[in-house]
């Protein structure tokens, strides 16, 4: 199959009464979905969207967000999704980058380009839609442009082939193991490479989606749940603390009914990692690694393999890593030793678009290289000890700050917390912790202090504990640790002028 | 209701909460845009909304959201 698109067309010829996906209020067959897939590609084809055009579509978080997606690429267009609330410079520079030919979203901006309704897309439906009408797309044929939210500086778009897209839907398959009849609650935005690829990975399988906009409505989730008999999920750890601080324990009940639920985009607090073990005991309970340009390239059940630390787990099928050195030559890795995790495979995107130059520092040899320093077990699984970064030396001793995070996220009444490297006259570097607390709880480094003593290496202990009323997160929940660090240098600057 | 009109207009500004009666069911505001609703009026009414409030249909107008605060201050 060389595209998702095709794959739906497939499974609508196939299995045309099958139910393949929902949102909040409606639902489709197979054959449904392929015709307002089917309808809306004929609406924008008339309106002169052609071959290689590219669409901005702003993300409504429903059915009319991802017909509207595979409506493009049937075209043979290049779909460019974007967050819901994107401000709107972030949308103008988008459209410009990409120079889109059109605007999809639920109202209109003034705009170079001619603006359609989101909401109209599955008033196109056509009942009557064969399934030759448009020539399917080719594997090598740009799908789609994803931008990053750009946790660091200027945002990139990611441009992903068909073979790309269809290469991390297989990844996601393999990874989950996902049986045909598997149905699956998507509550994570569809603008971004988590939420999109997992719905991807149900299309090409021919098996079922929820859309849900995020879990606040959690009433509303559960009922989907129980509609369709959901069999998978996939969260965020933001909306998974979200979840059980709403729902309490709620999520339990669905222990004999959830085969598996994916986490992903940032790492789970420990706590919520813990409770979510014990809540579901015999569902699979999964951490994808990857990347937008590299994506599900690893995958760990975490509730199998609770004492694996620092473990993302096995390749998936179309992922080949290998270990380099600081000049991107291959090395053995090894936990004494870690080396730069790069991977190959269909799944890496084609580029970044129109940034030759950052593709030569970021390709080569086929491999996309990253800054995260792992090694390869002996069980065959891959540790990773984070990003060099992120890495603090300390006294020439490496700490992954995630682990002294982990550790602090058991102290009773830490809310939240971010860990940095800052400047020390004798050990060059050394941790600091920034920690916000739960409403109520009494701030007391000393105890936080001696709780990290006991559980930590002497020299992963931090001294300098600091309160923070938030710590800076993206909206999915990632640390911006880059924050923490400018924090600190401004302080530095502050200092060194008085 | 007025100040209540003045609260969500410094939420969310662009939306139009004279007119709109379908605010999430039609997608006008989504989960985010709720948590910012909730902020301010958990803020300028000293209330906390428990979470068996969180449905879609306290949501959808000014009028919903301002039976529910009526609804918690009265408790």
């Amino acid at each position: 199959m060389q595209s998702i698109v095709e794959a739906v067309a497939a499974h609508a010829r196939a299995l045309p009464e099958k139910f393949c996906i929902a949102d909040s209020r409606r639902e489709l067959s197979y054959r449904g979905y392929w015709e307002c897939i089917s309808g809306y590609a004929a609406h924008l084809r008339d309106l002169g969207v052609g071959v290689g055009d590219r669409v901005v579509v702003r993300n409504g978080q429903n059915l009319d967000t991802v017909t509207a997606g595979l409506a493009i690429q049937l075209l043979g267009a290049v779909f460019v999704p974007v967050e819901k609330n994107a401000a709107d410079t972030r949308i103008l520079e988008i459209i410009e980058a990409v120079e889109a030919c059109c605007y999809i979203a639920a109202k209109p901006m003034e705009l170079s380009c001619p603006w359609e309704k989101l909401g109209d897309v599955l008033s196109f439906r056509d009942e009557s839609a064969d399934f030759e009408t448009f020539p399917y797309p080719g594997g090598a044929d740009t799908a789609e442009i994803l931008f990053t939210t750009g946790t660091t500086g200027k945002s990139k778009g990611i441009e992903l082939t068909h073979r790309n897209v269809v290469a991390v839907a297989e990844n996601v398959i393999d990874g989950v193991e996902m049986k045909k009849d598997n149905v699956e609650v998507i509550p994570v935005p569809l603008s971004h490479s988590h939420g999109l690829r997992r719905y991807y990975g149900n299309m090409l399988n021919g098996s079922s989606v929820i859309i849900l906009d995020g879990v606040i409505f959690y009433k509303k989730l559960f009922e989907r749940m129980e509609t369709f008999h959901a069999t998978a999920m996939d969260l965020v750890p933001t909306a998974l603390s979200a979840l059980f601080r709403l729902s309490g324990d709620r999520l339990g009940d669905y222990r004999d009914q959830l085969e598996y639920v994916q986490l992903g985009s940032a790492p789970i607090p420990q706590q919520d990692r813990e409770h979510l073990c014990r809540l579901l005991p015999n569902t699979r309970l999964y951490n994808f690694y990857g990347t937008t340009e590299s994506g599900c390239s690893c995958i760990l059940d975490f509730n199998a393999m609770k004492d694996k630390k620092n473990c993302i787990g096995r390749p998936t099928c179309n992922a080949h890593f290998i270990f380099t050195d600081e000049e991107g030559q291959k090395i053995e890795a090894t936990e004494e030793r870690p080396g730069f995790l790069a991977c190959a495979g269909d799944m890496n995107m084609k580029g970044y678009y129109q940034s030759p130059q950052l593709n030569a520092e970021t390709i080569r040899n086929g491999y996309i290289q990253t800054k995260d320093l792992s090694y390869m077990g002996e069980d065959g699984l891959i540790y990773m000890l984070g990003r060099q970064d992120d890495v603090i030396v300390t006294g020439g001793s490496k700490v992954a700050p995630d682990e002294i995070e982990d550790a602090a996220m058991q102290f009773p009444g830490i809310a939240d917390c971010g860990c940095i490297p800052v400047d020390h006259p004798l050990l060059g570097k050394e941790p600091k912790l920034f920690v916000s607390m739960e409403r109520g709880a009494a701030f007391d480094p000393a105890a936080i202090f001696q709780f990290l003593k006991d559980r930590l290496e002497a020299y992963k202990v931090p001294k300098q504990i600091e309160q923070m009323d938030e710590i800076p997160r993206t909206y999915n929940g990632k640390l911006q640790r880059k924050k923490l660090l400018e924090l600190e240098a401004a302080r530095a600057a502050e200092r060194s002028e008085s | 209701m007025d100040e209540l009109m003045e609260v969500l207009r410094r939420a969310l500004p662009k939306v139009n909460w004279e007119t709109d009666q379908a605010l999430v069911d039609d997608g006008i505001i989504d989960s985010m845009d709720v948590v910012s609703v909730i902020s301010e009026i958990t803020d300028e009414y000293d209330i906390e909304i428990p979470s068996e409030e969180m449905e879609p249909e306290n949501f959808n107008s000014v009028q919903a959201i301002y039976e529910m605060i009526q609804r918690l201050t009265e408790e």
